[in-house]
């Protein structure tokens, strides 16, 4: 039980508390200011050099791969116009192709029909040229055979069949 | 309060007890329980900084932490209140921090001593800070310090009565800084104890009606002991703070 009330007040230990103050509060500064603060303020500056040049790793990293992905997509581009291109020329010599093929063979089923037409023709011409000649002579047959050989008969009945032949 | 002997003193958790006697030039330098919490506090603050470092891993440990934690807490508390030229007293508000609020806290504590709810303790910081501000002021700007106690940019006829009241005001520095301390964590405490006595003297009265009524302040006391946690920061951090302004006055003035 305190006389006082208040111990804060007993001065009979102020000398005490103050020589262990003193003491402890030096040791205490002495041990930080020498060891303990150097230390932690090296943990620390560690630290963030080691995260620096991680972040920065991580950064040249990404960059890396950014460009990486650039160039990817870049050479998918060009591959697909470089298809593109291939497709568009394949097709363009194809249809050349196909153009020259249907002119060529135009050309020659022309002359083909040309040729059997004007065969056809020659044909035609000497197959009129047989008939007004087999006409008149089964024609002359038969007169002669029924009228007996009559030259002015032969010519009016040549006249004839020509006309005749020719319509 | 007494209404029989040896009726409970709220008091008597701030009594100084003898552990190993020691006398010196006259002087009772006694080590006592006080010294023991302060070289309580040393030792713990001590081992949180120093030996908490294992390696230099990238990710530091729980206690490595609170220790990183609160060195960028008082470097930042030096740094704005201060400036550059701050950083040379660095270890001294990073001691004053950690050793107050080490006191503090180990206060908190059942059964143990709270070695800043002693006027002499507080007042015997203030008055070490005070003085070195002050002769670091007078270093730094020779006999120009005085103009600190002049303010600017007031009447000339009402100069000497605000020169007086700066070199007051100035002078009850220590005065305030220790007191507030001191006031804050014995009144705390004292709270706490006589709450205590209230839930113990209800629980126990044998009276029916009272007993149940003991909860009420055991809530109070479970409530008001965390408010006394964030006082003993609290205080620890009102103290550091001002001794960064008192610094920052004599090196900057104003």
């Amino acid at each position: 039980m305190s006389e006082s009330g208040m111990p804060q007040l007993n001065t009979e230990y102020f000398a005490s508390q103050i020589f262990w103050l003193i003491i402890s509060f030096i040791i205490l500064y002495v041990v930080m200011a020498k060891y303990a603060l150097p230390k932690i303020a090296n943990v620390i500056e560690t630290r963030k050099d080691i995260i620096a040049r991680d972040v920065e790793e991580a950064e040249n990293f990404k960059k890396e791969s950014e460009s990486t992905e650039q160039g990817y997509l870049q050479s998918i581009k060009e591959a697909q116009e470089k298809a593109s291109e291939y497709l568009l020329n394949s097709r363009n010599k194809l249809n050349l192709l196909i153009e020259e093929e249907n002119n060529d063979f135009e050309k020659a089923s022309r002359e083909l029909i040309q040729k059997f037409e004007t065969e056809l023709e020659k044909k035609k011409s000497v197959v009129l040229e047989n008939s007004e000649q087999i006409a008149y002579d089964v024609s002359n047959d038969i007169i002669s055979r029924v009228f007996g050989e009559n030259p002015l008969v032969k010519d009016t009945l040549k006249d004839n069949i020509r006309s005749m032949v020719k319509r | 309060m007494a209404e029989k002997s040896g009726a409970p003193d709220p008091m008597h958790q701030f009594e100084i007890v003898e552990l190993i006697e020691f006398k010196a030039f006259d002087l009772n330098l006694s080590f006592t329980n006080s010294s023991l919490f302060m070289v309580f506090s040393v030792a713990l603050i001590i081992l949180l900084t120093l030996f908490t470092f294992n390696g230099r891993g990238t990710v530091p440990t729980r206690l490595q932490s609170i220790a990183e934690l609160s060195y960028e807490f008082v470097g930042k508390m030096v740094r704005d209140n201060v400036g550059d030229e701050g950083q040379r007293y660095f270890p001294f508000i990073f001691c004053l921090f950690m050793f107050v609020l080490f006191c503090n806290m180990l206060g908190m504590i059942p059964y143990t001593f709270t070695v800043t709810s002693h006027i002499i303790v507080t007042f015997a910081l203030a008055i070490v800070i005070f003085f070195g501000v002050t002769v670091i002021g007078f270093v730094m700007h020779g006999i120009n310090f005085l103009k600190f106690f002049v303010p600017s940019g007031v009447p000339k006829a009402l100069l000497p009565l605000l020169v007086v009241i700066e070199v007051i005001s100035y002078l009850t520095r220590p005065v305030s800084l220790s007191v507030r301390l001191f006031a804050n964590m014995m009144a705390g405490h004292t709270m706490l104890k006589v709450f205590g006595f209230f839930v113990a003297g209800m629980f126990f009265s044998g009276n029916l009606f009272i007993a149940p009524l003991g909860v009420a302040p055991l809530l109070f006391i479970t409530a008001f002991t965390g408010l006394e946690i964030l006082v003993a920061f609290l205080q620890a951090y009102v103290f550091a703070i001002l001794t960064c302004i008192y610094l920052n006055d004599a090196i900057h003035m104003h």
